[in-house]
């Protein structure tokens, strides 16, 4: 067993252990609780966000190149779609004369 | 010739190249716009079932009106709350967010961070099929993404496959009705209380290990579909449309079996899938280089 695996397993268990206790808490003891159990909870979708994602991020500069390519295929699109219109017109023109 | 004649004959030369290339080129355009989609589409829906398994493990459910009413009128009629105990009492039943609402917010957030960035990636192929003809460095480029988000897919499934996801609120329930079923007086009525929530322990282990195993088929989908792009990318120019209709088909068919299977399929496919990224990673330079500078990587 891991360290992250370790620590996973320690954090929801006291997750675990603080919901039983909500649970079966009166209402004043629960108005008590209820911050802990917020920051555990808090804690352990940290945690599980840190492992699932691994460390694998998008940065700044991958987002801006992703908008830049997408920004120039667009206009490629626009380009071939007026080259496309020239050779029609130059086609219907052949035809005619 | 005058060069009127001549600019207009050059014209109608690109134009007809351009035309004559276009049936074919349009088909492949159009293909790796459609599994750039299918990759987005794939990659959102295992997204969305991460976020709303991990947020379901720790939100409980809400008490029926009648129980809660009885508890309600349990709990005033056996406590002498001062005024200020009942300001307090009213406070925490009339909230509207559960304990859960903040984790359950943060861990949809960062997944919707996430689902924005394959929608991005999609999006860059939107005009493809119009703009074919200039486009081939640029396509190019988009390669090193793909590599980055199929990754993720494939590291997402082995982290679940690790580490699977628990239904922490759940147990906190089971765990509950276990010592009240405990403290009951009666032999008989412990005992047959006993034996219904041992059913339910292990109604809870089969429907842990089945919603793990959908998830991590869904993200092994995303991942195929990833997959399948990077290869279209690759050989945008090289490959014929029959060949990239048949990788195009090739990979509809792994998508198709990979649904269903036991927990030992899918630890199998997930070996397979990590093996294939991590190869990838120590023998291409696209792969390497779009992601070297990752922290997790292992």
């Amino acid at each position: 067993m891991n360290n992250e695996t370790k620590m996973l397993q320690e954090i929801s268990r006291n997750v675990t252990l603080l919901e039983v206790k909500f649970q079966r808490a009166s209402t004043l003891e629960r108005a008590e609780l209820r911050s802990s159990l917020e920051g555990l909870l808090n804690e352990y979708a940290r945690f599980r966000i840190g492992l699932l994602t691994n460390g694998v991020t998008t940065t700044e500069a991958d987002l801006a190149e992703m908008r830049e390519i997408r920004d120039l295929i667009d206009k490629a699109a626009n380009k071939q779609s007026m080259l496309f219109a020239i050779a029609r017109t130059i086609g219907f023109l052949a035809a005619r004369f | 010739m005058s060069l009127r004649i001549k600019q207009n004959l050059s014209l109608l030369l690109i134009a007809a190249l351009a035309i004559s290339q276009s049936a074919c080129s349009k088909e492949k355009a159009a293909a790796l716009k459609t599994a750039a989609d299918s990759f987005r589409v794939e990659a959102e829906a295992a997204l969305e079932e991460t976020a709303e398994l991990l947020t379901s493990s720790f939100t409980s459910r809400p008490r029926p009106r009648d129980a809660e009413l009885e508890d309600i009128a349990r709990e005033l009629r056996a406590n002498e709350y001062t005024e200020q105990q009942l300001v307090i009492f009213l406070e925490e039943k009339l909230r509207s967010q559960d304990p859960a609402g903040s984790a359950s917010k943060n861990i949809e957030q960062e997944l919707s961070e996430l689902q924005a960035e394959y929608r991005l990636f999609a999006s860059m192929f939107r005009s493809l099929p119009r703009g074919y003809l200039f486009t081939k460095n640029t396509v190019t480029r988009a390669e090193r993404h793909a590599a980055r988000l199929t990754y993720r897919m494939v590291k997402m499934a082995k982290s679940i496959d690790e580490n699977p996801i628990e239904n922490l609120s759940a147990r906190a329930e089971l765990i509950s009705k276990i010592i009240d079923a405990r403290s009951l007086p009666d032999q008989t009525s412990r005992d047959r209380k006993l034996t219904a929530i041992a059913n339910e322990v292990i109604d809870l282990r089969s429907s842990e290990v089945s919603s793990n195993n959908n998830l991590k088929i869904q993200l092994l989908k995303a991942a195929e579909a990833g997959k399948t792009v990077i290869e279209l990318i690759r050989n945008f120019d090289k490959w014929s449309v029959a060949d990239i209709l048949n990788a195009v088909g090739d990979s509809l068919k792994t998508l198709d079996e990979l649904d269903g299977g036991d927990h030992a399929k899918v630890k199998k496919l997930i070996a397979k899938y990590d093996e294939f990224v991590e190869s990838q990673l120590r023998t291409d330079k696209v792969w390497s280089e779009a992601l070297n500078n990752q922290t997790g990587n292992k």
